[in-house]
């Protein structure tokens, strides 16, 4: 069996099930690609390879003396750098976490990973403590994108959506409050999935919003993103958000298509007019899941102004002792923002939790009628590093603040998305595929039939 | 409160040393630029027709979770 550095996670398993691959020499590739060609792409800030060739070697052992091995044997990964990893300081992207004394243990999902079989090679870039659309970083360096090095990989999971497609690990974990997963699969050209709100345990890693902060996996197919998220499942006390839910797994019904789904594309504030990449994407999803419909999602500008509002208070909370007394330490394009959040009216705050929740009352009702929604992920493909305007509609806007446009409204109320990439374009680009809460499974389904008829999939970056 | 009467200088200023952030000139006029955006967020939020009369608020709380 043939692997090479873009092989699925679930081939490599098998292969290491069979016998035809070992851990030691897949981890060892992995490594050797991340030493040739990480310094032009800049996706870890870690690299754990004792520990990786370690674990490597147990599951090359479990396998020789016979013991059952995991559905992710021997498939390298890599975390956020807001995982926490033993042995490391969860810098989340920042340079005053580097100060904190090294995490004891792997943070839970990680955890679930490895004990699925699965091999850390070590903490990804990102953008600092999250509050990021772009992956720059004044600390560690902007991380780029693996199909133009002199474009945006997006973020916050910036080291995710380049290390994933650069082929340097088959998964990668990230987080998304506002689009942080969704932003650099787009810009990446990769499959991520942010689950429903509460769905997987965030215990173990560095917060940025409680209210709205989800974690979720990237992959190169949709098999290996429900393999993923089948495997990081379950209840977990210590993190009050996760919902006492029982696993609910993916894999089995993935290919189960979409015949009986009522598909339709997100229109008023998600329309593509003046986006000619996003529109062509969200064009051809449609087509291809025969979504004629076009449906309003209600209040989705408000949704997203409440996000905002809500994100800027708790995250500035958060940092609050660290604003007070070393706020020159911070990334300067967070610091500012956080400083703003701290002095935010709390009237403003208890008035966007109030119309988030009005918001997802009005989501529910639509999806009496619809089941998945297809949005397009970004307005436009990564931009240039360095870049702070962009043209959307024909005027020239500021960058950050619109890179989020389309995902923001629907991470404010934890809808669980698949983000996919469409291809066919000179630079990737994605689209949401969207689902009621509980639904990974359809945003996964309807992932899967776009990747199966081919409008869909990961496309090799010339590295 | 319209654009037009909102200093957000003004407002930094007797703000910040209540939480006891010191901000220089050079930082408030840095922060003013995302108060004014995160205050048109704000507008948009006081616009929308939610019921009056209630305050269901999106966070649940759960009494006697450890």
């Amino acid at each position: 069996m043939e692997l090479d550095a873009y092989a699925p996670a679930w081939r490599i398993a098998a292969a290491v099930a069979a016998g035809e691959a070992s851990a030691r020499e897949i981890t060892l590739a992995a490594l050797e690609r991340m030493a040739a060609l990480d310094p032009h792409i800049n996706a870890f800030t870690d690299v754990t390879a004792a520990r990786a060739l370690a674990d490597a070697d147990r599951v090359d052992a479990d396998r020789a003396a016979g013991r059952p091995l995991g559905p992710l044997a021997g498939v390298p990964y890599a975390v956020k750098n807001l995982f926490d990893i033993a042995g490391l300081p969860t810098r989340a992207g920042s340079r005053i976490n580097r100060e904190l004394p090294p995490a004891a243990a792997d943070g839970a999902l990680p955890q679930r990973l490895s004990a699925a079989g699965a091999v850390l090679l070590g903490g990804l870039n990102m953008g600092e403590y999250a509050y990021d659309f772009t992956g720059e970083n004044a600390h560690d360096g902007a991380c780029r994108n693996p199909h133009d090095t002199t474009r945006m990989a997006g973020g916050s999971s910036s080291g995710s959506g380049a290390a994933t497609a650069a082929g340097f690990v088959a998964l990668a974990l990230g987080s998304d409050t506002n689009g942080s997963i969704r932003v650099p699969s787009s810009f990446c050209g990769v499959f991520g999935l942010k689950p429903t709100y509460g769905r997987l345990t965030r215990h173990g890693s560095f917060p940025f919003c409680d209210s709205l902060d989800h974690l979720g996996p990237f992959a190169r197919s949709v098999p290996d993103l429900a393999i993923a998220y089948d495997a990081m499942q379950g209840p977990d006390p210590r993190d009050r958000a996760c919902a006492a839910r029982p696993v609910s797994p993916a894999l089995p019904g993935l290919e189960d298509g979409i015949a009986g789904l009522r598909i339709a594309v997100a229109g008023g504030w998600f329309a593509t007019d003046g986006m000619p990449e996003a529109a062509a994407a969200v064009a051809a999803a449609a087509a291809a899941l025969g979504a004629e419909r076009e449906v309003e999602i209600p209040e989705a500008e408000a949704g997203r102004a409440a996000a905002f509002i809500i994100t800027n208070v708790e995250s500035a909370r958060l940092h609050m002792a660290n604003l007070r007394t070393r706020s020159g330490d911070f990334d300067p394009d967070t610091r500012d923002r956080f400083l703003a959040g701290a002095l935010l009216p709390a009237a403003w705050y208890a008035r966007a939790q109030q119309v988030r929740r009005w918001y997802h009352d009005a989501v529910m009702r639509l999806f009496r009628e619809v089941d998945v929604l297809i949005a397009p992920a970004t307005p436009f493909p990564a931009p240039r590093v360095g870049q702070k305007t962009v043209a959307i509609r024909g005027a020239e806007v500021l960058l950050r603040p619109n890179i989020g446009l389309f995902t923001q409204p629907v991470s404010a109320i934890g809808l669980p998305v698949c983000a996919v990439p469409v291809t066919g374009g000179a630079l990737p680009i994605g689209v949401q595929v969207i689902a009621a809460p509980w639904r990974e499974d359809l945003c996964l389904r309807a992932a899967r039939e776009l990747e199966a008829c081919g409008v869909a999939g990961f496309t090799r970056p010339l590295l | 409160m319209t654009a037009q009467d909102f200093d957000a200088d003004a407002y930094i200023r007797q703000v910040a040393p209540l939480l006891g952030l010191e901000l220089d000139a050079e930082r408030r006029a840095a922060v003013a630029a995302f108060l004014e955006i995160a205050r048109g967020m704000a507008e948009r939020l006081e616009a929308a027709p939610v019921p009056a009369g209630c305050l269901d608020l999106a966070p649940v709380f759960l009494p006697g979770g450890e």
